[in-house]
């Protein structure tokens, strides 16, 4: 599997150094459909921040007597089953689930692309032994994975944000692998190989800065997919505690009320829908930027 | 054919790494082996367990044994005899339950793949030939909007629409095919967004290769053109593709049995785990990983063919 | 341009392969015959007499000594039956023996029905029930622990006895357990192993099929209760009950159980099904680790007994699929303490009793404190039953309102026994089963007798020991039951553990199922050999 990405990806010569600055942000706002997401972006960011004083209700407070209403002027997205305030839960609901998407996605990039720049830079038998560990991880269905592992460190966001970095660490590993692989064969690398500077240099300065942004592309898209897998995590039953507002688990949770009280799901069903679609989008249009030859096709 | 032979032996050592990664993972899970299978198979989850039961379950499946050691019996066993042991809650060979189980989730895999195909070409192909036009942006909203909902939300609104208002289809079950349709419409539904989006790409650079634009204006029909020339250049990275999508198939069949009660190894691991039945979760992972890995094999052989570029050194 | 061709070559063998193996998928796994029940599960216009259960659990074994399989064929399909029956009020009553009685300290005797024959044709005597019981007690640890029998022995074709090693009180109570039902000997085959169910009961077994988990019983034309209404019962498994409950609305199965409490109203709504809400011998219950230092003081124990909202919880939590609790025991029970009364809320009560124990708010922050340490606790419960963990939220949420911070965590049963064995834990709430076997003993034993199995709040009272050990010796029932009602007393009165309510069961049914009547002593719930389907 690992020859053939290192071959596609040499073939497809990702190496566009110069897309980087400024041509990259008005790049950026040529396409509406990214100026779009990146406004949508803000704007979730910005709920989440200040979501503490924009929520109307304690996202905590129950409320038996007042249960699964629906929307109106005093709950404006109704209540769920405990009678919470449901638009309250989801603005703070914002914070947790932004949380673990950035912890999850920066651990892991940062961890699969040091262990994927070792691989690819020494070769040899480094290169074996990574190679077979990243396809230890990588043949391994990740909601399982995740599953056994949580089962191990118990949940909770920290738990969680571990257990799905473990899971996603090996595909920036795999990314990086064959981004270095065929940087290494690039005269400018090789003339700085041969100028005598260390290895850790020209990782630092010619290898990483032109390997990384597939890497990005794949991190961005992968935002959203780290939502998705804690909603289906919560749904096989190891979740969050009941008491954390976190979109994936209030789905979850809401997915018995389905027909008697439908907004449970929906407004937490919309927010991860509107997120990974937000996400899917900037990753697609930062790879465009960056590699207009891709063959990944458009996912918008 | 070196690479094949070495091809294999990586696979045997994964299959081996993974086998051990679950067995040590599972059992560093809190909670005695012996005391949850009790609790699983003889009396319920909430109510204690003695010594005497305690004692005997832990002799019968040597669960005294150090780890490592238990580890080595089950290896040893697996390959020796290719027995891979008894589960303990169903008491019956785990090869005979993965042979009971595995038909329903490759069914299950299998036609999320066909529609995969099936679907995810011929809208990629729609789109393509409607480029920028209202179906076109219609058609790309609704499959990025599809896979950004969480798998478990769309199979319960399918069941809603198709079954309890529409009355097409049975809520759950297993066995015929329209027991299948659900279930494989809802597993399916990213490969064929991620189908159609690789076809739709690869339809729109072939169609404007100037051998097309001198097809058109031969004035062949349209049908021709596609399924003569566009297609067949788009084919490699479609098989690509779709190949690679048997991963989140597997991946996504756990959720989609436990919602629609389809008797795969999706659930049955899921299952297992809670119960802490080890020969049952070795014996599905090892399923699940071998015909992960020997899919993404077959792509790869495929792949080198089609494209004479890729030489493996 | 040739690779191309192959491109479609190989594509078109992939399809080709995976349609054939789903349609021998398909066709291969099913007769002929269970293809034609599925469709008309489906299509529910069945002229026969045929009804389709949705049974809660997976159908993973139909031998009895495997986990739900005893309960399974005893219960649900009605195939086996037990030596003892139990009337609605939890006494027992004659099954398939007639009469029993104590001989001396350890044995029973036990008197069977002279005209039961096996499905099999073969007749039910001393000789089969003594098998059939050996067969239980050697399999199933727990049946052997409970039973304590040294021995069987045959006295006549129609009489047996049980040795016990130690005084057994509850031998009768034991045999009503669904996995002591009599099995006949051509259940196993030639070398010993268990092949099928050959019961006694109203339903003859016809087909299980372990691939899809669907197990098909028939009517027994010789049963000796005699006219069964049903033709055929298909039962199949539906652990999530989400589909349950969508299943019966698409008219799939015919009855079923316990769809989520929050749809119970909205279901009974619909034209055609109807749902019956009753209690179960089970309780939700929260035990307070009496080791830990606020809740050793039984006042503090009080004062959260009076905080927790039992009406509201059962109303709105459990959607009145089960009733707020008093004693262990349900009051339907004929040994249970009827002079007790759930406590109900009085958060005055609370802060007097809170007050008393030195546990004041002195900071202002809403939590009481005592000697500058804030009273805070955690809850630990689990997910394998839907109705707690929004009850554990439930209760931090009312007990907050009486200056107790409540932290409530949701846990594996793993994580969760081992922080039961360390020690390390506030508050557990759980669901146990008070009617294992129908004996008030047994329970009080392993709740509140110093030591007990289930005694997680780790109480002694030596007054309950005693008045448990002394009620074992008490033959006269009237007597024993006196003993019994005031450990209950006791236990009410010191709140070792919060009984909150009494978990509820949801039947949901066609309303062309007739003649169903619910049976309380079952474990889930017992298919009655009058139910019948008109149309």
């Amino acid at each position: 599997m690992d020859n053939i990405f290192a071959d596609k990806f040499r073939k497809e010569g990702l190496l566009l150094p110069e897309a980087y600055g400024s041509d990259f942000v008005k790049k950026v706002f040529q396409r509406k459909d990214m100026l779009f997401a990146l406004v949508a972006l803000l704007l979730f960011i910005g709920l989440a921040l200040f979501a503490p004083l924009i929520s109307p209700y304690n996202p905590n407070t129950i409320d038996l007597k007042n249960k699964n209403l629906s929307p109106s002027g005093e709950h404006l997205l109704g209540t769920d089953y405990l009678g919470r305030d449901l638009l309250s839960r989801i603005l703070i609901g914002a914070q947790t689930s932004l949380s673990i998407a950035f912890g999850v996605v920066l651990i892991s990039l940062l961890f699969g692309t040091v262990m994927g720049c070792a691989a690819g830079y020494y070769g040899g038998i480094v290169d074996e032994t990574l190679s077979r560990v990243i396809d230890i991880f990588l043949s391994f269905p990740g909601v399982i994975f995740a599953l056994t592992i949580l089962g191990v460190l118990g949940s909770g966001v920290f738990n969680l944000i571990l257990a799905l970095s473990i899971v996603q660490w090996a595909h920036y590993a795999r990314v990086m692998r064959g981004q270095v692989l065929s940087l290494k064969r690039q005269e400018f690398v090789l003339s700085a190989v041969t100028s005598g500077a260390g290895d850790f240099y020209i990782i630092r300065k010619h290898i990483v800065p032109n390997a990384i942004a597939p890497v990005l592309v794949l991190a961005t898209i992968d935002l959203g997919h780290v939502i998705l897998s804690i909603a289906t995590l919560s749904f096989l039953g190891i979740g969050l505690p009941a008491d954390i507002p976190e979109w994936g688990a209030m789905l979850s949770a809401g997915k018995e009320f389905m027909r008697t009280a439908p907004y449970q799901t929906i407004f937490p069903g919309l927010a991860i829908t509107f997120f990974v679609v937000i996400f899917s989008i900037l990753g697609d249009g930062i790879r465009d930027i960056l590699d207009p030859n891709h063959e990944g096709g458009e996912i918008y | 054919m070196n690479y094949f032979v070495k091809r294999v032996g990586f696979m045997a050592i994964t299959v081996f790494a993974v086998c051990a990664l679950t067995f040590f993972l599972v059992n560093l899970i809190p909670g005695g082996t012996a005391e949850l299978i009790i609790k699983h198979t003889i009396v319920g989850i909430e109510d204690s367990v003695t010594k005497e039961q305690l004692e005997q379950i832990s002799s019968r499946y040597n669960l005294n044994d150090p780890l490592y050691l238990q580890f080595y019996t089950w290896v040893k066993k697996a390959i020796l005899t290719g027995d891979i042991g008894t589960s303990y809650v169903f008491k019956k060979p785990v090869l005979y339950l993965l042979a009971l189980r595995l038909p329903a989730t490759i069914q299950l895999a299998g036609a999320s793949m066909v529609l995969a195909a099936v679907a995810g070409i011929s809208l990629g192909i729609y789109s393509a030939l409607r480029e920028n036009q209202l179906s076109d942006h219609i058609l790309r909203v609704a499959t990025l909007f599809g896979v950004s909902m969480p798998g478990f939300w769309v199979a319960l609104i399918l069941i809603l629409i198709f079954s309890l208002k529409l009355k097409l289809v049975p809520v759950s079950g297993y066995g015929n095919l329209e027991n299948l349709f659900l279930p494989a419409v809802a597993l399916s539904l990213h490969s064929v967004a991620a189908v159609m989006r690789i076809t739709r790409t690869c339809m729109l650079e072939t169609m404007g290769q100037e051998y097309i634009m001198f097809a058109k204006s031969k004035g062949l029909p349209m049908w021709k053109i596609v399924s003569r020339h566009a297609l067949k250049n788009a084919m490699l990275p479609i098989v690509t593709v779709i190949g690679f999508q048997m991963g989140s198939l597997l991946g996504g069949a756990v959720v989609i049995e436990k919602i629609f009660a389809w008797p795969g190894i999706g659930s049955l691991l899921v299952d297992s785990i809670s119960a802490r039945d080890l020969p049952m979760i070795q014996g599905c992972v090892l399923a699940i990983v071998t015909m992960f890995l020997v899919v993404n094999f077959i792509v790869d052989i495929i792949y080198t063919h089609l494209d004479p570029r890729i030489r493996y050194g | 341009m040739k690779n191309k061709r192959s491109t479609l070559m190989i594509l078109l063998i992939l399809l080709l392969t995976c349609a054939i193996l789903i349609t021998s998928g398909c066709t291969s796994t099913k007769g002929e015959e269970t293809k034609q029940n599925n469709t008309s599960q489906y299509n529910n216009t069945t002229q026969s007499n045929t009804l389709v259960l949705g049974e809660m659990w997976e159908i993973k074994s139909i031998d009895i000594v495997d986990g739900d399989g005893g309960t399974l064929v005893c219960e649900k399909a009605a195939i086996t039956e037990t030596l003892v029956g139990a009337n609605p009020d939890f006494s027992l009553k004659p099954g398939l023996a007639t009469s029993w009685k104590q001989i001396d300290n350890n044995t029973w005797e036990f008197n069977l029905k002279n005209d039961v024959t096996f499905h099999d044709g073969t007749k039910m005597t001393a000789k089969e029930v003594k098998s059939s019981l050996e067969n239980v007690i050697a399999k199933d640890s727990r049946v052997a622990s409970m039973l304590k029998a040294s021995s069987i022995d045959v006295v006549d074709d129609y009489t047996f006895r049980i040795k016990t090693s130690e005084l057994n009180p509850i031998v009768p109570g034991v045999l009503h357990y669904p996995t002591t039902a009599i099995i006949g000997p051509s259940s196993f085959d030639k070398d010993g192993k268990y092949v099928k169910p050959v019961g006694t009961g109203p339903y003859k077994f016809d087909s299980f099929d372990e691939q899809s988990g669907i197990l098909t019983v028939v009517r027994n034309e010789n049963w000796w209760g005699g006219k069964v209404g049903l033709d055929k019962m298909i039962i199949k498994g539906i652990p999530d009950p989400n589909t349950r409950a969508m299943s019966i609305e698409n008219g799939e199965v015919d009855f079923t159980a316990d769809v989520p409490y929050s749809e119970t109203d909205r279901i009974n709504a619909i034209d055609g099904i109807t749902v019956e809400k009753y209690k179960t011998p089970r309780d939700y219950k929260l035990e307070l680790n009496l080791k830990h230092s606020p809740l050793d003081d039984i006042r503090v124990r009080q004062a959260m007994s009076y905080a927790i909202d039992r009406q509201d919880i059962a109303e709105h939590v459990l959607y009145n699929v089960g009733e707020p609790a008093a004693g262990p025991f349900l009051p339907t029970m004929v040994w249970a303490n009827k002079n007790l009364k759930p406590y109900t809320r009085d958060l005055k009560k609370a802060d007097e009793l809170l007050k008393a124990a030195g546990w004041v708010d002195t900071n202002g922050d809403g939590i009481r404190e005592k000697d500058g340490k804030p009273l805070k606790l955690n809850l630990m419960t689990y997910s394998q039953r839907p109705g707690l963990p929004p009850m554990a939220e439930a209760i931090a949420a009312q007990l907050k309102e009486a200056g107790i911070s409540v932290e409530t965590q949701v846990q594996e049963f793993g994580s969760l026994d081992e922080r039961r064995k360390n020690g390390n834990w506030d508050l557990y709430l759980l669901a146990a089963n008070v009617a294992m076997v129908p004996d008030p003993d047994y329970i009080l034993t392993n709740w509140y007798m110093t030591g007990g199995a289930d005694n997680g709040p780790g109480y002694s009272n030596p007054k309950v020991d005693s008045l448990i050990k002394d009620a074992r010796k008490i033959t006269d029932l009237n007597e024993r039951y006196k003993k019994f009602n005031e450990v209950e007393a006791i236990v009410n009165e010191e709140q070792p553990m919060i009984i909150v309510a009494y978990y509820g069961c949801a039947i949901v049914k066609k309303d062309y199922v007739k003649g169903y009547v619910f049976d309380p002593t079952a474990h889930d719930y017992r298919i009655n050999a009058d139910m019948y389907i008109e149309k």
